[in-house]
């Protein structure tokens, strides 16, 4: 039988959801770009 | 264990919060952004003469005879007052020569860069060098990559640079929207103006028809950097060095490689396309570096104009030629580091190749 999906749940599949895809997109750009701050390395 | 969230409330509340950061880019669509001259305003002079990129993209009208587009090393290695006080007396007229530069290689700000200034001026010429090195996105990107302006430009490139440029784009929102509330100071404050001098010995680009004019010596990071001495090579080399590639200098050249990446030949195809339709003529220009001082051939990555699938001008000096007479230490003396140059080598360099650029301007544009 399949337990019953209650708003919890589905709250925090949403969750899940969208820290995944938030981790992806980070995982695809540049470290760079989340770095915080662009130091000067002499270029 | 605590849990992560105390409710089932603050946990919708942060799911809430996830879904708005990153549905923002697309959410704010075009009209929503304010105009693309802010997100050049409020990039720090650190990064690049962005307040002149700003000033001559979006505040200037008039037609620019030649724009030296790119990175540190074009940033650094052209005298571009030097460039234009010869087209001038050349032309007979005040020629409007500038540069564009900033840190950091790559083609797709060269792309998006030169999109912005020709979508606002006539641009007769432009030389660019080989921005391609790393394969991903521009470390930049959240500067000016927004996605309600450029998602169109991303058609045909790899999901996963899709997705980084998205990334991008969520990134430099906050600074977006904050333009938005609030326009950035229309000029340089005192101290923004003051750092080139602080960073770099060099006065504010803005001055300098945005090149940056270091007065640095060799490594300078280094403690035991020799520090900088006015110095002008006195070998005899003249303008004549030149080579611009065609059948008869092409033993002058070499094609070495590391092949262009398919992320770098997009955007760099999108800049020789964008360029034609502008009827800009494109001038790829070879950069000196110590390493390649006693190199007898200018060692080029690609053959550009069949990288870019465009006609584009090659043009260089054999470093061996360049450097000829001059000790490794004198050769030092015109660099700040192995990849750029100093004012004694920007200065150097921009008037042995002036002539050869200014041939290059003539034959391409109808006076």
């Amino acid at each position: 039988m399949m337990p019953k999906l209650s708003i919890e749940h589905i709250v925090l599949a949403l969750v899940i959801v969208l820290s995944f895809i938030a981790l992806i997109l980070m995982a695809c750009a540049p470290a760079e770009f989340t770095a915080g701050k662009v130091v000067y390395q002499g270029f | 264990m605590r849990p992560a969230f105390s409710s089932t409330k603050s946990a919708a509340a942060f799911a809430l919060l996830l879904l708005i950061l990153l549905l923002l880019p697309a959410m704010a669509g075009r009209s929503r952004l304010p105009s693309r001259a802010v997100s050049y305003s409020s990039v720090s002079p650190i990064m690049g003469s962005f307040p002149y990129l700003h000033r001559q993209i979006f505040e200037e009208t008039g037609r620019v005879d030649i724009a030296f587009i790119g990175s540190s090393r074009i940033y650094y290695d052209i005298a571009t007052p030097l460039m234009e006080k010869a087209l001038s007396e050349k032309l007979g007229r005040k020629a409007e020569v500038i540069t564009l530069g900033w840190f950091w290689p790559g083609f797709d700000p060269l792309y998006f860069i030169t999109q912005d200034l020709l979508q606002h001026r006539q641009v007769d010429m432009i030389v660019f060098d080989d921005e391609g090195v790393g394969g991903k996105p521009h470390r930049l990107a959240p500067c000016w990559f927004r996605y309600g302006d450029n998602a169109k430009d991303l058609a045909g490139i790899p999901l996963q640079f899709q997705a980084a440029y998205y990334f991008g784009a969520v990134i430099g929102m906050p600074r977006n929207l904050l333009g938005r509330l609030r326009p950035n100071f229309s000029d340089l404050t005192p101290a923004g103006a003051a750092t080139t001098e602080r960073l770099w010995r060099a006065p504010n680009p803005m001055t300098a028809r945005g090149s940056l004019a270091s007065k640095l010596g060799f490594n300078h990071p280094n403690p035991q950097h020799p520090g900088f001495v006015d110095y002008a090579p006195a070998n005899g080399v003249r303008p004549e060095a030149v080579c611009v590639f065609s059948p008869a200098t092409r033993a002058k050249f070499q094609f070495t490689g590391p092949a262009t990446t398919s992320l770098e030949l997009d955007f760099v195809r999108k800049f020789a396309a964008l360029a034609q339709a502008h009827q800009t003529r494109l001038v790829c220009l070879h950069m000196p570096e110590t390493g390649e001082m006693r190199v007898p051939v200018i060692k080029e990555r690609e053959f550009w104009p069949d990288a870019l699938q465009a006609e584009v001008a090659m043009v260089g000096i054999p470093p061996a030629t360049l450097f000829a007479g001059l000790s490794d230490e004198e050769v030092r003396k015109l660099f700040v580091n192995p990849l750029h140059l100093n004012q004694n080598g920007a200065e150097y360099f921009t008037s042995l190749i002036a002539p050869s650029l200014i041939q290059l301007y003539d034959a391409q544009v109808k006076h």
